[in-house]
């Protein structure tokens, strides 16, 4: 419970009211005993070998394929229009990232993206 | 296996189980399981607003990460920010396949109250946190997050940032807008004669 000062705004008061309605509200809750042990066994027998997990990381085709083909969609847009096309396109395409991407000044969360 | 110290507590860091999960170990995993189930069921549990789900959300997190682990970065984030990260897109999936409203039975609201309280300012304390978890359940994820992790969890703004990929700062001022836009939303529902300031004192 927060202290009351005098000079507390009523604004304030509503603030703290709601933290302490928050706190009572939001309270740990445990799992079932039964599910916990049930997951952790399943988990066990489900773990993979180290040589099966070590395979699963190994990096995708799919990123060089994907890049690969931007390339040569690239390469062939370049010859075809010339470089002022291009270099207009490329400009673009930069501006309208830019103005609809996330902000880039915060740092990130960790990524579930395969490392490459 | 792991070592453990006499009076039960890990001796090895979460560092040092990551290291040793990533190689296979599934007693390490296992170790990592029962130090974060816990959180990752309370946040999901809030999320989704029945134990079902939750049970059935937490287990797939945990596979997702047994599956992963060996993609997991060090980058100075903790590996709850990880969990956390899987949870939320687990969670961000299972709302976008359900999109039926789903209620949390009045049985299921854990809170704390004193033995000496009258029933019917039980009674109305407990109507008034259904409405408040409604209106929880309607706020953005990431806010929805944010209260979860500083109520349930007890994290610090900081650590907060830290899972969340945001500032401290920044935390500080969505969480003053969340209580913001809770408080009219709050009264907005009890109409001018709402329980705050008042009721709850």
């Amino acid at each position: 419970m927060k202290i009351k000062f005098p000079w507390t705004k009523p604004a304030d008061e509503d603030l703290a009211q709601l933290e302490d309605l928050l706190s009572i509200t939001l309270t740990p809750i445990a799992p079932r005993p039964d599910f916990t042990t049930d997951l952790q066994d399943r988990l066990k027998t489900n773990m993979p070998a180290p040589a099966a997990l070590a395979a699963e990381t190994r990096p995708s085709g799919q990123y060089w394929t994907f890049w690969g083909l931007m390339a040569v969609v690239g390469s062939l847009l370049l010859v075809l229009t010339g470089f002022r096309f291009y270099a207009a396109l490329l400009g673009a395409l930069g501006i309208i990232s830019g103005f609809s991407g996330r902000p880039t000044k915060n740092k990130r969360a960790a990524s579930l993206k395969p490392a490459a | 296996m792991l070592n453990t110290s006499a009076n039960g507590q890990n001796e090895l860091s979460d560092r040092e189980v990551l290291s040793l999960a990533s190689a296979g170990d599934a007693e390490a995993f296992g170790e990592l399981y029962l130090r974060y189930v816990d959180r990752i069921y309370n946040y999901v549990y809030y999320r989704t607003g029945n134990h079902h789900d939750a049970e059935d959300l937490t287990a797939r997190v945990f596979f997702r990460a047994m599956r992963h682990i060996r993609n997991y970065q060090d980058r100075g984030v903790p590996f709850s920010a990880w969990l956390y990260r899987i949870a939320h897109n687990l969670v961000a999936n299972w709302h976008r396949d359900n999109s039926r409203r789903q209620e949390i039975p009045l049985d299921d609201i854990s809170y704390r109250q004193s033995e000496r309280q009258l029933p019917e300012t039980t009674l109305l304390r407990t109507e008034e946190q259904a409405e408040l978890l409604q209106i929880i359940r309607d706020l953005p994820p990431e806010r929805q997050q944010l209260l979860i992790l500083k109520f349930v969890e007890h994290y610090s703004n900081a650590e907060i940032g830290t899972i969340m990929g945001r500032t401290e700062g920044a935390i500080k001022s969505l969480y003053h807008r969340t209580l913001l836009s809770l408080r009219n939303k709050f009264i907005g529902q009890q109409g001018p004669k709402g329980p705050l300031p008042g009721r709850l004192s």
